[in-house]
């Protein structure tokens, strides 16, 4: 079973949206460039996302921070999951390019 | 070969397009191919578990898988997806459903899939995007030094990116981030001229030499800002792919004075300049790009990879005109399924550290991409047997096979080609081509209309006894994997040329169609270009030696050679792919393996099912 589109923007709404200043004033992006493990890109969680969030944190993206760790929650709860073939078949067949 | 360490790792690409897998021992490439081959979903980027079930089974005796290779640092994707989420918000909601299902693969699917394969999270290794494709680019190129680059539409954050590889060593040297991307320039125009993104971007290439470059000075002026060192910015006000279902925004059709081409829609004039625009835009940034790169690193030679090294024609630029440029050497597999290979072989380099020998292989390391499955006579004999063909055998007379095959190209039939290993990366090289005589002014609608079912507007490509390239072709670059384009000469021209054509105020596609401005009307453009692949006998024995009866009986050292499948259809993996493709189309005949089976001698139900088969147009 699937959640109906307005609880997806309203996530969207209720963490995106609310980091969008604090993203914004963040001009270092971490390049990558190093080859890691899986045990490295978890870092002791139990999820790159949490781990992700853990990063935010310490590099002082506080507001990001929470809100990925947001989203991950709401990507443990089962009634999220999208259709993710369907989804991505039409990648091919629009005219989007992929970047997400 | 050196002796080198027998580590053992499974390169894997998937979740965005083009899924593979790869298999590397050592320095060595034992096997490669993309998931879409068995799937037979075009540009498949479900995770590759038919291409890691064929990879293993070519694992050689007495080694074990000591690691998997992710062609991308998912960490690092999630970083750039939720960023971007954020800085274009409240835009952007519409991509949400897909941004939150691309967030779930990468943060819970693919670590399940991985661990499926390894439990070690030790032993399950993520290499960053760029990083993947530039050791693809450059661990199994013939130099020993180079300098690197890396450009497509984008991976983690970077979309172009220059390294520099010395012996068993790559480091990076600057990057460009999303969303400046020339991938992403490219794919934009593609969509305006009606094409689709992602498999639309060698259309706009073919439809750019009909055109005029006069929108040069207005994409410099308000698309993209270049600096002196060839860096890069694009003006994001004229395009939506960060935000939106469009690459495109409103703002960029207002630009051109025209709305994109609908696809059903006659190309006319306009796009055809539009597309010699941002053709010329994008060799001469990428001239830049190459310059740069080499006085950077002060080298002489020059790898590529990335999805924008596809673009044969601004390869050729490159080669024929970057400063100070020795030799050039370009990944087959260049877009996102090469990563996979890149992936396995900075594993394999990470794992062996001072041991790892790069592949000094003549003339490199990618066996002539011939890296993907094979199939024995007895599995061949069984689907023909299935199919309830007629077939001839030459199981213990190769030499008669070789002499009928060439009577049957010079005989004007168009033949499915099938044999050894099956190629990766986008181009079907020999192992599972389609191939006929060049010279019939009507073969290139043939082929078109009746097997490819493609525009009759595109020119296909040649293969040539590498040998003979210079007889008809201006100082080839003798390129066995149809990366590069090479200039017919002279005195194979027709006139009225391109030029001629134009200036009878020619301004819509369909009124060039018919008129050959070649005497090798199907396999060269109408500038006279070709994207051909130059054949040595070490690269494939048997069709070399095909080529070779051909040429001594007709005094022509080239046939069509284009991929075994029609629109949109993955080229052909199996013997059961090739011969349903066989009946889904007019082909003559199908040469598979030590077998020939010709349609004329097939039972007369045979063409009923002809076009049975359909496919998404690409």
């Amino acid at each position: 079973m699937q959640i109906e589109n307005i609880e997806l923007i309203e996530l969207f709404m209720e963490t995106v949206c609310d980091v969008t200043e604090e993203v914004k004033q963040h001009s270092t992006i971490r390049a990558a460039t190093k080859t890691i493990t899986l045990t490295q890109q978890l870092g002791g969680k139990l999820d790159v996302m949490e781990a992700l969030a853990d990063q935010y944190e310490n590099g002082g993206e506080i507001k990001l921070a929470l809100a990925t760790r947001r989203l991950a929650n709401a990507l443990r709860n089962p009634d999220l999951l999208l259709p993710v073939e369907q989804e991505s078949h039409t990648r091919i067949l629009e005219y989007v390019y992929p970047v997400v | 070969m050196t002796d080198v360490p027998d580590k053992t790792v499974l390169g894997i690409s998937a979740y965005f397009h083009d899924s593979a897998a790869a298999l590397v021992c050592g320095n060595r490439i034992v096997a490669a191919a993309q998931e879409e081959r068995f799937t037979r979903i075009k540009a498949d980027w479900r995770f590759p578990s038919n291409a890691i079930d064929y990879c293993l089974s070519e694992m050689p005796v007495g080694t074990k898988l000591d690691a998997i290779a992710f062609y991308e640092d998912s960490s690092k994707k999630i970083d750039r997806i939720i960023r971007n989420a954020a800085t274009n918000a409240p835009r952007g909601t519409v991509l949400w459903p897909k941004t939150l299902s691309t967030l779930n693969v990468l943060n819970t699917t693919l670590p399940q899939e991985l661990t499926r394969i390894l439990p070690d999270p030790e032993r399950i290794f993520f290499t960053p995007h760029h990083r993947s494709h530039a050791a693809s680019a450059f661990y199994p190129s013939p130099f020993n030094e180079a300098a690197i680059l890396i450009v497509d539409g984008v991976g983690e954050w970077a979309t172009t990116s220059l390294w520099h590889g010395q012996g068993s060593d790559i480091s990076i040297i600057r990057e460009t981030r999303f969303p400046h991307s020339l991938g992403l320039l490219y794919s934009a125009f593609t969509q305006y001229c009606g094409f689709k993104v992602n498999s639309g971007e060698y259309k706009l290439m073919g439809l750019a030499p009909f055109g005029e470059p006069l929108f040069k000075k207005l994409i410099y002026k308000q698309l993209i800002e270049v600096d002196p060192e060839g860096d890069f910015r694009l003006n994001l006000e004229y395009f939506d792919f960060a935000s939106g279902t469009n690459t495109i925004s409103p703002l960029f059709y207002k630009l051109f004075s025209y709305p994109p081409r609908n696809p059903d829609e006659m190309i006319t004039l306009h796009y055809m300049n539009v597309a010699a625009s941002i053709q010329s835009v994008l060799n001469e940034v990428m001239i830049s790009q190459a310059n740069n790169a080499l006085r950077l690193t002060k080298s002489k030679n020059l790898c590529m990879a990335g999805g924008v090294a596809l673009n044969c024609v601004t390869n050729t630029k490159i080669a024929r005109h970057a400063e100070g440029l020795n030799g050039i050497w370009i990944q087959p597999a260049a877009g996102d399924a090469g990563g996979a290979l890149g992936a396995a072989l900075d594993v394999a380099c990470l794992l062996n550290g001072a041991a790892f020998n790069k592949s000094n292989t003549n003339p490199d390391g990618m066996s002539y991409a011939n890296l993907g499955p094979a199939y024995s006579p007895d599995i061949v004999e069984e689907s023909l047997k299935n199919h309830g063909l007629v077939w001839e055998s030459y199981i213990d007379n190769e030499a008669a096979l070789i002499e009928v095959v060439s009577q049957v190209l010079q005989a004007g039939q168009i033949i499915g080609y099938f044999d050894g290993r099956m190629e990766f990366g986008p181009r079907a090289l020999g192992n599972r081509s389609i191939l006929a005589d060049p010279r019939p002014k009507d073969m290139l609608q043939r082929a078109n209309k009746k097997i490819k079912f493609r525009e009759t507007w595109r020119p296909l490509a040649p293969i040539i006894l590498a040998e003979q390239e210079h007889e008809l072709f201006e100082t080839p670059l003798l390129d066995p994997y149809m990366l590069f384009v090479s200039q017919l000469k002279k005195a194979f021209h027709i006139r009225p040329d391109l030029k001629a054509l134009r200036a009878r105020g020619l301004s819509e596609l369909p009124q060039y169609l018919n008129r050959a401005t070649s005497e090798y009307p199907t396999v060269t453009h109408y500038d006279y270009s070709a994207r051909t692949q130059a054949l040595t006998k070490a690269a494939n024995p048997r069709l070399h030696a095909i080529l070779t009866h051909f040429y001594n009986s007709t005094g022509c050292p080239m046939l069509l050679n284009t991929s075994y499948n029609v629109r949109g259809e993955p080229i052909v993996c199996s013997p059961e792919d090739a011969i349903k493709t066989f009946l889904n189309t007019h082909l003559d005949v199908l040469v598979i393996g030590p077998f020939l089976i010709k349609r004329s001698e097939q039972d007369s139900n045979i063409n009923n099912q002809i076009g049975k088969r359909k496919f998404h147009a690409d």
